[in-house]
């Protein structure tokens, strides 16, 4: 069975992906002169995003109240690190969280019961308010979102996915059906969305074509039917390059190749990470060489493939190779992990920033690292 | 429900009925007579225990409880833990409760268990009583907050402020005597109270530590006896009467144990004052002997009674109305327990509290995962339970769904059973069923199938594609792309090969591909293996096809026809349509085999 296959882990892996043995695992350069802290919360944090200073966040948490929450830095009589500054309860649970465009203080939730709220954070990041609610999937779950300058684009259980232009407020069904979309990525500054669905499949679509296109411009088939894709993460500086993470834990790492329809996606390298779906996967928005990616088996690993840079340099052709895509990524690569606690709980998301880290974990802890060493 | 009885005269339904909901509520239904028809209110009522595990902060110490619990159960699964290990966890458990319940009577019982069971006997029974009663009694600490607060007015005689002797006396009684005599230092004190803080100071609690240094507090005790009858402490009555207990004089103990809020706060310093060197067994005529000075009379036996009786099983079954003392505590008992015997029955105790707190955290949604894990350690009864409450947790979101799902399939293949193409358990297949239902119902035709997929054993698959048979358009059917990736499973039944043929057959007539829409049209319906039941459908769609749309048949597709229309299986179908597709086919082999000459064919 295709979890049966994934209890088995590649070896380079094991060592750290296996929950019970995460403790003998030193991180050791990346964490050598990092801090850590904890926050008990009243709530389980399923998405949680810095605000554009590292010491303020905002979590979007699930019932038995959901609701936004934003903590910002902690004063002098505070115990812990954050302290709670505003909050806005909301009618469902939240499935996702994401920023609009470049402007960090709007933030996108899609819920279970179909609608997107849209917030807004105050200037000085000590307040939420309401701004907008919209309806997008009648009778399913918005199940994730992305957003591209002014639009927003809206994935949902019943396989729609629905694109939102905020400033002309109307909005377009980019495709009708298909299984239910669990997760969604922009790639190529914005005219091409990836969606990874239940069924495994990752389909790219374009934009710019005409609502009546129902088809996808791509899809990329899992290696085994019915392992959802959970989680996408798109390479932030090579447009090209897309990591699916599945239910099974393993990731793939895809070559889309943009527009080129002479040259269909290919999925370059897949392993087996975790024991359990991955819950959220990102490249570092600036050391793009170090990929994060978390499960709910409560690892939360750290992959270093800089040193695999030098590798892709090829001196008959004059493009330089990703180390992601190239085929000594495994053998050269350093992982790390940064949950050692003998019994971690579920991590549901992450958020990175500069060298800091903020990990949601399932049981209302939120974990924050600063002053991990990245190349 | 009603009542109603069948045969009855008169039939009235009630005004008012209740019904259980859930594990967590209860509807009352109250039918408004005098508003007329069709006016009810209803009301869902939450159960105490619902409500109370909503509250964030109850949620928090479950879910810092269950961090332990884990903790305990990895570390004891190759070998029983030792005093040490037991006695940490204990401490953690005991830290996450003061978080919560600040220092109450649950924390008092926690840390005089853990003094008893857990801790090793290194220490005379005095000591470890001692550092009980400084620990958990917090009594001395509501007293001296007002103290301070009085003595605001007071600056200069602390002793004039109302609280000031009942603080210092609750101190003593306490065993918190260095903070007693601080108390009495304070300010200008008089020739008395000067006097017994000195005493005070000249007592070490280290002779408490061991067997041989006890004497040294006879010794004390001796010195302080010598001083009252010299009458040092006479012209203070307060201090008089402080040094009577520490004497331990019964009647003055009894009249000062007012003070202390319950009765077992008696014992430390009874077996302080009096009953130094005692053997655990006589701990029980203790407790009776300060239930009897304890002039407030408080009959009921509770947890203290059993604890220094040292019944195990009786105190942790008084402690079992704090579902979470009782369950955590009698867990980290057995896996601390080395006699065999003993633990027999503490494991009986432990399933049954493991299995009720599971259950109730079952009914909170949000609770249910830490559920499991108690239930796992449950033995077989705690996971059939798994089993039986996944099949009824209600699946509010499809993550709740998935997460669920994951628990049934680990559950199964911690039983050593084989998912793919072989059985699925019974919360699989429920919880798969009820997913791919509610899609159903909203006519979500591919997040049906991807979820009826997840059933192994094939049934849910089928009754799905049954319904996206009978219900959907041929429009969806052509958009249900998913189906292409199912590869050979779609041979493994006729129903979803003919789904799959359909589809094939929808796309390629939306792509505007006639001939090849034929073709397929054609096999599906001389295929062996399709259900008789869409036979009227599909010949209705191929006589559709025939009269709109221009592509042609070649020879074989109308031999293959008609030997078809001849079979006794069409004379269920509508006669009208097969008489019209004849007519259809025998212009197109006509065409087929004189295509410039047009023959009209007449119908005899």
């Amino acid at each position: 069975s295709m979890l049966a296959a994934a209890m088995k882990h590649s070896p380079q892996l094991s060592t750290y992906a296996d929950g019970d043995n995460a403790g003998n695992v030193p991180s050791q350069r990346l964490l050598s002169k990092a801090t850590h802290s904890s926050l008990l919360i009243n709530n389980r944090p399923t998405r949680i995003s810095f605000l554009s200073s590292p010491s303020s966040f905002l979590t979007a948490c699930l019932g038995p109240q959901p609701s936004l929450l934003l903590y910002g830095p902690a004063t002098a009589d505070d115990d812990e690190a954050f302290r709670q500054l505003a909050h806005v309860n909301l009618p469902a649970d939240p499935n996702d969280m994401t920023f609009l465009g470049a402007n960090e203080s709007c933030f996108v939730v899609p819920l279970v019961d179909g609608s997107v709220h849209v917030v807004m954070v105050d200037e000085n990041e000590k307040g939420i308010r309401p701004f907008h609610r919209i309806v997008t999937h009648e009778g399913a779950e918005a199940t994730c979102v992305s957003a591209v300058d002014s639009s927003i684009i809206v994935g949902g259980s019943d396989g729609k996915v629905v694109m939102i232009d905020a400033v002309q407020n109307e909005s377009r069904v980019v495709t009708r059906s298909g299984a239910g979309i669990e997760c969604m990525t922009t790639l190529s500054g914005g005219a091409v969305v990836a969606t990874g669905n239940m069924a495994g499949m990752i389909n790219l679509w374009d934009l710019r074509s005409p609502s009546s296109a129902i088809t996808p411009q791509f899809t990329v088939s899992p290696k085994v039917f019915g392992d959802s894709c959970t989680a996408l993460a798109a390479h932030p500086a090579q447009t090209n390059i897309l990591a699916g993470g599945y239910e099974s834990g393993s990731i793939s790492f895809i070559d889309a190749r943009g527009g080129n329809r002479d040259q269909p996606p290919e999925t370059k390298n897949t392993f087996e990470l975790a024991s359990g779906p991955i819950t959220k996967m990102s490249f570092h928005p600036v050391l793009s060489d170090n990929l994060f990616a978390s499960s709910v088996d409560g690892s939360l690993v750290h992959w270093d493939a800089a040193a695999n840079s030098q590798a892709g340099l090829s001196t008959s052709t004059l493009t330089r190779l990703s180390p992601w895509l190239s085929s000594t990524l495994e053998s050269s690569s350093i992982f790390n992990a940064l949950q050692t606690d003998e019994y971690p709980a579920t991590v549901n998301s992450f958020s990175i920033k500069d060298d800091s880290i903020l990990i949601a974990c399932d049981n209302q802890q939120i974990r924050h690292t600063t002053g991990m060493t990245l190349v | 429900l009603d009542s109603r009885g069948v045969g009855m005269e008169v039939v009235q339904m009630p005004a008012e009925y209740k019904f259980a909901f859930s594990e967590g509520s209860t509807i009352e239904v109250v039918r408004d007579p005098s508003a007329g028809h069709g006016s009810t209110r209803i009301t869902e009522y939450f159960s105490p225990e619902f409500s109370l595990f909503s509250s964030p902060s109850i949620r928090k110490l479950i879910m810092e409880m269950h961090a332990v619990f884990t903790s305990t159960s990895i570390a004891s699964k190759t070998a029983k833990l030792s005093s040490t290990q037991a006695v940490s966890f204990s401490r953690q458990y005991r830290s996450v409760l003061q978080r919560v319940c600040e220092n109450g009577e649950e924390t008092s019982a926690w840390s005089l268990f853990e003094t008893l069971f857990f801790c090793p006997a290194q220490t005379p029974l005095v000591c470890d009583l001692s550092l009980w009663a400084q620990q958990s009694f917090s009594d001395p600490h509501g007293w001296m907050n007002t103290l301070i607060s009085e003595r605001s007015s007071h600056p200069s005689s602390i002793d004039l402020c109302p609280s000031y002797w009942k603080t210092v006396v609750l101190h003593i009684l306490s065993c918190q005597w260095w903070s007693a005599s601080s108390l009495l230092e304070e300010g200008t004190p008089d020739g008395a109270r000067k006097a017994l803080a000195q005493s005070l100071n000249q007592f070490n609690f280290h002779w408490l530590t061991k067997e041989e240094t006890l004497p040294h507090v006879d010794k004390w005790q001796k010195n302080l006896k010598v001083e009252q009858g010299k009458g040092t402490f006479s012209s203070n009555g307060n201090i008089q009467q402080m040094v009577d207990i520490l004497l331990g004089k019964d009647t003055a103990i009894a009249t000062v144990s007012s003070l202390l809020s319950r009765w077992w706060q008696l014992v430390p310093i009874v077996v302080l004052t009096k009953h130094r060197v005692i053997n655990p067994k006589q701990l029980s005529m203790i407790a009776q002997k300060c239930r009897s000075l304890w002039l407030m009379s408080d009959p009921v036996a509770d947890v203290f009674d059993s604890m220094f009786a040292l019944d195990v099983h009786e105190s942790l079954s008084h402690l079992s109305s704090s579902i979470w003392i009782s369950v955590h505590l009698t867990d980290l008992l057995y896996h601390t327990e080395q006699d065999r015997r003993h633990s027999e029955s503490t494991l009986e105790m432990r399933r049954s509290l493991l299995r009720e707190y599971g259950t109730a955290l079952f009914a909170h949604s949000s609770l249910w995962q830490l559920g499991v894990d108690y239930l796992y350690n449950a033995g077989r009864e705690g996971q059939n339970d798994v089993m039986n409450l996944l099949c009824c947790l209600p699946l509010d979101s499809e993550r709740t769904a998935r997460r669920a799902l994951r628990e049934a399939e680990m559950a199964m293949m911690g039983d050593g059973v084989e998912g793919e193409g072989g059985e699925s358990n019974r919360a699989t297949r429920c919880i798969v069923t009820t997913m791919s239902v509610r899609h159903l119902k909203g006519r979500r035709w591919a997040p049906a199938l991807t979820w009826a997929h997840r059933d192994y054993s094939g049934e849910c698959i089928e009754e799905v594609v049954m319904r996206i048979l009978h219900s959907a358009t041929g429009e969806e059917i052509g958009q249900l792309e998913i189906i292409e990736q199912f590869g050979d499973r779609v041979l493994s039944s006729s129903s979803l090969t003919l789904l799959f043929n359909l589809y094939r057959f929808h796309r390629a007539d939306r792509e505007e591909d006639k001939e090849t829409a034929l073709k397929i049209l054609v096999d599906t319906v001389t295929s062996p293996d399709l259900p008789l039941v869409f036979s009227d459908k599909l010949l209705n769609e191929l006589l559709r096809f025939l009269e709109t749309e221009d592509a042609s048949l070649d020879a074989n597709s109308i031999y293959s026809l008609l030997e078809l229309l001849k079979t006794p299986a069409m004379e269920k179908v509508d006669q009208s349509i097969l008489a019209s597709i004849r007519i259809r086919l025998v212009e197109s082999l006509s065409m087929n085999i004189a295509p410039n000459r047009r023959v009209t064919v007449q119908l005899r």
